[in-house]
């Protein structure tokens, strides 16, 4: 699971959950894989992303130090940050682990890249 | 291409408009880019000869059941027992100049070079050929082989190249439809539509209308693509080997699906691949994504026939139309839908037309079914008060939905 699928994922279904992101992310395993970095996608998907919930994010997994806490004005001229926020974006993957909704805590497990969001009958 | 190609009633004037059809493309081009595919050493087209025979008129007494026992069998048999029918059959033989006779006969893939008996020895060289020739619709009055004998040996005439069925060095394809016929050069060995797949499922998609779906949706730098049902993955993994500035998410509920996803995704990025593609386990019907992150959806819903049923898919259209328009942006999302069952898409599309305008739709043959691509604008409205989750268990009255 890349960090900026998390950055979309939320436990809403969950009956009597009001926002349920963003989701804490345990991670276990962690692994990089290789992304040919592109400007304009990342300075274009910056608008859409939460940034608070990828600070939060970065830090679950690690990587907290390489982000500023609010997003600076001007990041599209900024090549270092975006260099930076497309690793963190799409090169970090977690393998293993679990997402855990912030207001049931209900945990999701992670097993081999790929994160179970599907809900228990009573849960809906 | 050439449209409105109306064959007559007349079987032989059906062969002399093919035979004739020959001169018609433009084969310098063809043949260029065939050479650069291929880096064939030399030039193909040397000299072009003039068709000056009405049509390749087909042998009376050659008819291709007679052929099989000719070629080998007939050598071997001792002359004195050898009836006389086929004693005379061996002397054409010789002649022909480059007759291939395969003795496998198919319906639609057989090409034979015949030799009329005034047409000249044509000097064989350049690239060996044959011609596979595809027909569609039932109104035809002639065959397959009939009508890839009469283009080969137009192009055998014009051109000289040798005819080899098998071994062969470019490959010409005749297409045959009810209103058009068009001649395409074959520039891949392997059919295209199984690359990219490694671990198969029940229902895969071909990669290439997979392609042409996520080309339908247009997509532009910076957006975000998901497919709810994808199954394979067959679809988001087109999408992101060619659209890579834009990030493309699919899930599947079914565990299996999954792990199918990751295995194809994972032997492309084994092999060096760039994919901004990420997978998840979830529900259609129960999305877990915020609101209005997602620009555009595309999917290949279930057919009813293979996975789930014609019951299943009247709630299952609705359930998953509504949770699409949640997570979709208002006014310049959009949706490419693939579906059979035109019943319940139709029906469905009307009660959530508040939220989903629908667009043009593309009839498409899917291995034999009709099916039809629905593209689908989003409208400005955020959500719909009066349309809500339904739930599949009638046990309680009416679950309210989540928005």
């Amino acid at each position: 699971m890349k960090l900026i699928t998390h950055n979309m994922l939320t436990s809403k279904g969950i009956k009597n959950v009001k926002e349920g992101f963003p989701l804490k992310i345990q991670a276990d395993e962690v692994k990089n894989v290789d992304i040919d970095f592109d400007r304009e996608f990342i300075s274009r998907m910056i608008p859409k992303l939460d940034w608070n919930a990828l600070t939060f994010a970065a830090q679950c997994v690690g990587h907290q130090e390489d982000l500023p806490d609010t997003l600076p004005e001007g990041y599209e001229n900024d090549d270092d940050l975006l260099k930076k926020l497309h690793h963190i974006l799409l090169e970090v993957e977690v393998i293993n682990g679990c997402l855990e909704c912030p207001e049931t805590q209900r945990k999701f497990p992670i097993s081999n890249g790929i994160p179970n969001m599907l809900l228990n009958e009573d849960e809906v | 291409m050439v449209t409105n190609f109306s064959f007559p009633d007349n079987r032989e004037q059906c062969f002399q408009q093919l035979y004739k059809f020959a001169e018609k493309p433009d084969w310098r081009k063809g043949m260029s880019v065939w050479k650069n595919v291929f880096s064939f050493p030399e030039e193909p087209i040397q000299e072009v000869k003039a068709l000056n025979n009405d049509y390749c008129k087909p042998r009376p007494d050659i008819d291709l059941k007679r052929m099989k026992l000719t070629s080998q069998i007939i050598d071997n048999i001792p002359e004195g027992i050898l009836p006389q029918h086929l004693k005379k059959k061996r002397q054409p033989e010789e002649e022909q100049t480059n007759a291939e006779i395969n003795s496998a006969v198919t319906d639609t893939t057989v090409e034979s070079e015949e030799d009329s008996s005034e047409k000249q020895r044509v000097q064989a060289s350049g690239p060996k050929f044959r011609i596979s020739c595809n027909r569609t619709g039932t109104n035809h009055n002639f065959g397959s082989s009939e009508a890839a004998r009469q283009f080969g040996g137009a192009v055998n005439e014009m051109f000289g190249w040798p005819v080899d069925l098998s071994c062969f060095e470019l490959e010409i394809l005749l297409y045959i439809d009810t209103e058009f016929v068009y001649v395409g050069v074959c520039l891949t060995r392997e059919p295209l539509f199984k690359r990219n797949l490694t671990n198969f499922g029940r229902t895969n998609l071909r990669s290439t209308i997979c392609y042409n779906m996520v080309r339908l949706a247009a997509p532009q730098p910076g957006e975000v693509i998901v497919d709810p049902l994808c199954g394979g993955a067959t679809i988001p993994m087109e999408g992101s080997l060619t659209y890579s500035k834009v990030l493309h998410l699919g899930g599947d509920n079914f565990g299996q699906a999954v792990k199918r996803s990751r295995d194809n995704i994972d032997y492309l990025v084994k092999k060096g691949k760039s994919m901004p593609i990420d997978v998840a386990q979830w529900d259609a019907a129960r999305l877990p994504l915020r609101n209005q992150c997602v620009d555009i959806i595309v999917s290949d819903l279930p057919f009813g026939k293979r996975i789930g049923s014609k019951g299943d898919n009247r709630v299952l259209y609705y359930n998953s139309l509504l949770e699409m328009a949640r997570i979709t942006r208002t006014g310049t999302g959009r949706a490419v839908l693939l579906t059979h069952d035109r019943n319940s898409m139709m029906r469905n599309i009307k009660r959530v037309h508040t939220l989903w305008k629908s667009a043009t739709s593309r009839t498409i043959n899917i291995g034999g079914l009709s099916a039809v691509i629905y593209i689908l604008h989003r409208t400005a409205l955020l959500f719909d008060p009066n349309l809500k989750i339904a739930s599949k268990t009638h046990k309680k009255p009416s679950e309210p939905g989540e928005f």
